[in-house]
């Protein structure tokens, strides 16, 4: 079943203002937009979709996870998303300065459940952006969450002042930082111990390598990417096969699933 | 919302207050959006295509951009005419008093789903339009099939049309050898419109993997790369026939919607658009009302079909 049939009350449609595009790494990069309502509503796990360009060409909005949301007194309200340059979307994306203004649609989709007092989150990649915000939003509940974070290579190494209060392990496949090899494998040492409640989230291969090493009895929630159109659940373009044997909207009935809920 | 009255517009029977139909597939099953948009911009939405029985749908990936285009293999999931019936035709009250026409896709394997499905939408609420689908590509047997056969198409639209108590569209496939042969068998058959074009059958392959992208190996194009193509169709479509047309194919600008009112289109369905800019009616809308003045006309109905007369 899915975790919420509801549509979250506060999505729209919005013009946000950039007020910082960072390049973080050679190929991956911080914008911060200024949207007081985007920045009021958005819970981790939330995404926005983001229209490119006047242009037809590319087309559709492309789905980024909320890398964090944040009203400060005396700051501008803001989100966070972080990306990877892959195609022609992000890639105009990165050319985004101070002051340019996009269509933004959300927050959209289910945020993470759970109440763990002992949460273990796992990411691979970009996946970091939706589980950094859920880990500032623990570290402000007085939780102390252990994140596991793996990249490929050092030039996915990003800065995550945010969690400097978190218990923050890297593991990096070329061996530049932390824990020399794939983050499934790090995760391998922790899953037997104390955890209460894990939160994945990576890309495809690594969720599949993990999925064996899940204890069944252990609380888990994924969040999933998937190719969208609408991200309402209108078009039930982003399918996902249940293990009921029927299909689920990404957008709409995710993005965060159940683990055991998936058909792996 | 756009309240303008020169916007109006009647096809067949049926009145709109502006021309511009959310297409099926693209809008759900009417209140999906509702948290973002207003529905109530649209002169009318077609809902998602329903099937007799219950569908999953076609294993993903489903979808996949493609230039200025979207390629997409849904396969018709869909809850199934009973469930839609229940529960999503009642859940649309307030959108059926704003006067924004709701018309129900249907999808069939053969003439028998057709039929029954139809029967049981005479005691349907809140539905103003049946749009019979002859052109789906994404459906193993039938769908597009029919759309291409004159014959099946007259049998089917008559079938169809002595069953109903309500108005009967048929929803043509575009990749025909002759389209005016199809819309007059289409008319021949008792139909009260017909709206065109479905996508276009695609294929996209995935370089390194030498493998289709889509889960069902083919597709359906759709979006602004289909435009003049649909253009085409419609142009040809409308001069065949004396009933209605209503023009589908990339629409995305009020300038696009003008084109096809000017090929003689009554109304126009959007579709990929929606996913670009939810608020596309809206948008559409606008720019035909500023057109519409600074041209000197009075009413959208001044411009339908203005090509006719012209070539």
């Amino acid at each position: 079943m899915p975790i919420s049939q509801q549509i979250p009350p506060h999505i729209g449609l919005h013009t946000a203002t950039v007020e910082y595009n960072r390049q973080l790494q050679t190929s991956i990069y911080l914008l911060s937009l200024l949207n007081t309502s985007l920045a009021e509503s958005a819970k981790p796990g939330q995404f926005i979709t983001i229209k490119m360009g006047e242009t037809l060409s590319p087309l559709l909005r492309r789905p980024f996870s909320i890398f964090s949301a944040s009203i400060v007194e005396g700051m501008a309200p803001r989100v966070e998303i972080l990306y990877k340059v892959v195609g022609p979307v992000t890639g105009l994306m990165s050319h985004l300065k101070a002051g340019d203004r996009i269509s933004v649609l959300g927050p959209l989709g289910n945020p993470y459940p759970g109440d763990f007092q002992r949460p273990l989150l796992i990411a691979g990649g970009t996946g970091i952006a939706g589980l950094h915000f859920l880990a500032q939003r623990l570290i402000a509940d007085k939780i102390k969450p252990t994140i596991l974070f793996g990249v490929r290579s050092k030039d996915e190494l990003i800065p995550l002042p945010a969690l400097a209060n978190a218990d923050l392990r890297l593991a990096c496949e070329d061996g530049a930082a932390g824990f020399c090899g794939d983050v499934v494998t790090l995760a391998k040492k922790y899953l037997d111990s104390h955890f209460d409640g894990v939160y994945v989230c990576g890309p495809k291969a690594m969720l599949n390598a993990l999925h064996p090493f899940l204890p069944p009895n252990l609380p888990c929630f994924v969040s999933l990417e998937e190719t969208m159109a609408c991200g309402v659940g209108a078009c039930r373009g982003c399918a996902r096969l249940l293990a009921d044997g029927s299909y689920a909207s990404v957008c709409r009935e995710g993005p965060v699933f159940k683990w055991k809920d998936l058909k792996w | 919302m756009v309240t303008d009255k020169s916007l109006g517009t009647t096809v067949g029977s049926v009145k709109f207050k502006n021309p511009v139909i959310a297409a099926s597939g693209t809008f759900g099953y009417g209140s999906e959006y509702s948290p973002v948009v207003n529905p109530a911009q649209f002169g009318g939405i077609v809902l998602k295509g329903t099937t007799p029985t219950p569908r999953v749908g076609n294993p993903p990936p489903r979808l996949i951009e493609t230039p200025a285009g979207l390629v997409n293999s849904i396969g018709l999931e869909n809850p199934g005419i009973d469930v839609v019936l229940k529960e999503k035709l009642p859940a649309l009250d307030e959108l059926a008093k704003t006067n924004t026409r709701i018309i129900l896709n249907l999808s069939a394997d053969d003439l028998d789903g057709f039929l029954s499905m139809v029967e049981k939408c005479n005691r349907a609420k809140n539905l103003d339009v049946l749009e019979i689908n002859l052109s789906c590509p994404n459906l193993p047997a039938g769908g597009m099939q029919f759309g291409t056969d004159p014959k099946m198409v007259e049998q089917i639209s008559s079938a169809v049309k002595k069953v109903s108590t309500l108005p009967i569209w048929i929803k043509l496939a575009p990749l025909v050898t002759d389209i005016a042969v199809i819309a007059r068998a289409a008319e021949n058959g008792g139909a009260c419109a017909i709206s065109l074009i479905n996508t276009l059958p695609a294929l996209v392959i995935d370089v390194h993997a030498q493998r289709p992208v889509l889960g069902n190996v083919f597709g359906g194009l759709s979006g602004p790369a289909i435009m003049p193509f649909a253009l085409r169709q419609v142009f040809i479509a409308v001069q065949a026939v004396k009933i209605p047309v209503i023009g589908i194919g990339g629409i995305s600008s009020w300038e696009d919607t003008v084109c096809f009112l000017i090929a003689g289109a009554k109304a126009v369905q959007v579709g990929t658009a929606i996913f670009v800019e939810p608020n596309i009616g809206e948008k559409i809308c606008s720019g035909l009302s500023d057109y519409l003045a600074q041209k000197g006309y009075n009413s959208v109905n001044e411009i339908i079909g203005k090509l006719e007369k012209a070539v």
